[in-house]
């Protein structure tokens, strides 16, 4: 299997230490003692941190970018996300595994926050599959996790300028299946979770739990990080 | 522990809302020569035209075995899929077959192996059951029902993902 490799552009390069960086503390997190939410790995971030995700060192800066939004409308996702609490993430509807699993333990949580906290969150999808994924589709797609969930749309290659500008790697396209229009996308399973201080503190592995949100969602919402 | 499941066919027009009871653990157990198929889900296609997975725990009760085909009167077609992790990406892979080691279990859930099901019939998505047919390197052909689920229930029914 091959995946397309984007050009080589000065944003990817840019974007290397930082993948580097969290590729090495997420692999820093492997070992631990015996936990009590059931997986060992949360509850050694839980004794460290306090949060269920991971906790970064040198959180990225909320990106500024304008794309489209499921009704067509541009969506400036600075501005429109500015008091919320934020969960960025980057998936294709196409995706069997990966992406519905992990937005629709996001959706099931939702509606069991507190009101003052769920009014606070902003989930945001944005696609990195403009190819196959409408406006129509992504919304479809979308409203079986939470009808509340925003889906974005832009070009495959400004998709990935805005990935490596919060340190995550660019979306490769398998190229050996793209004939058939049966291609799968390799993409980052982070969701990056930007308060309302401008920058993600934490980010959420593909493998967070329900109740893992339902533990963090409270307190990134209760932290200095969610006062402007 | 119960939960709306909104199911569509291939054709986009078929919507079933499905009430589904299930604890982890539970479910239908089916056996083949030397093997044993549990936890047996399935989650639909989510928009028009998506593919839909297939999750199960495959347990050899003596020799090594594989699975190498999975297929069925209620799908197009099934392809074994691993979803693995390189460079920061999950990426997923279509194989030839899927390893069960000697007296051990081959799990299919979410961030590692699982079965993609094209062309899910519209019939077995508004009766929540999707049939298939597993075909093993040692020759054992097992008939499976699997139960349709959401994927925010998989957690719970499957253990954590990967």
């Amino acid at each position: 299997m091959k995946y397309r490799k984007p050009s080589a552009g000065p944003d990817r390069l840019q974007a290397l230490p930082g993948i580097v960086g969290l590729a090495v503390l997420l692999g820093a997190v492997g070992a631990c003692g015996p936990g009590t939410t059931g997986d060992e790995n949360v509850d050694a971030r839980l004794r460290a941190t306090g949060y269920s995700g991971i906790v970064l060192p040198e959180p990225p800066a909320k990106p500024d970018f304008v794309l489209t939004d499921t009704e067509g409308q541009p969506f400036d996702f600075r501005r429109e996300t500015a008091d919320r609490i934020t969960l960025l993430f980057f998936g294709f509807t196409h995706c069997p595994d990966i992406c519905p699993v992990h937005l629709a333990n996001l959706g099931a949580v939702v509606d069991r926050l507190d009101a003052d906290v769920r009014r606070r969150i902003q989930v945001v999808f944005v696609s990195v599959d403009p190819e196959r994924d409408t406006p129509e589709r992504i919304r479809e797609w979308l409203d079986v996790f939470h009808p509340s969930f925003v889906g974005l749309r832009g070009s495959f290659e400004e998709v990935n300028r805005i990935q490596a500008a919060i340190n995550l790697p660019p979306a490769l396209i398998d190229e050996d299946d793209a004939a058939d229009g049966q291609y799968s996308v390799g993409h980052s399973a982070q969701i990056l979770a930007f308060t309302p201080d401008g920058f993600a503190h934490v980010t959420y592995p593909f493998g967070i739990r329900q109740q893992d949100w339902l533990r963090d969602l409270p307190r990134l919402a209760d932290s200095e990080w969610a006062r402007p | 522990m119960g939960a709306a499941v909104r199911a569509r066919g291939s054709s986009g027009l078929v919507l079933a809302t499905l009430v589904l009871g299930c604890g982890a653990g539970e479910g239908a157990v089916f056996e083949g020569p030397g093997l044993t198929v549990s936890h047996v889900y399935a989650t639909p296609p989510l928009a028009e035209g998506r593919p839909g997975a297939l999750y199960l725990f495959v347990t050899s009760q003596g020799e090594a075995d594989a699975l190498v085909e999975l297929s069925g009167a209620d799908l197009e077609r099934g392809e074994l899929h691993v979803t693995g992790q390189a460079d920061g990406r999950r990426t997923m892979e279509r194989v030839d077959s899927l390893p069960i080691p000697a007296a051990g279990r081959l799990e299919l859930r979410p961030g590692g192996a699982h079965g993609m099901l094209f062309g899910i019939a519209s019939r077995a998505l508004e009766a929540g059951r999707v049939s298939a047919r597993l075909r093993f390197r040692s020759g054992a052909v097992v008939p499976v029902t699997a139960r349709v689920v959401s994927p925010g229930e998989l957690e719970e029914l499957l253990g954590p993902a990967r």
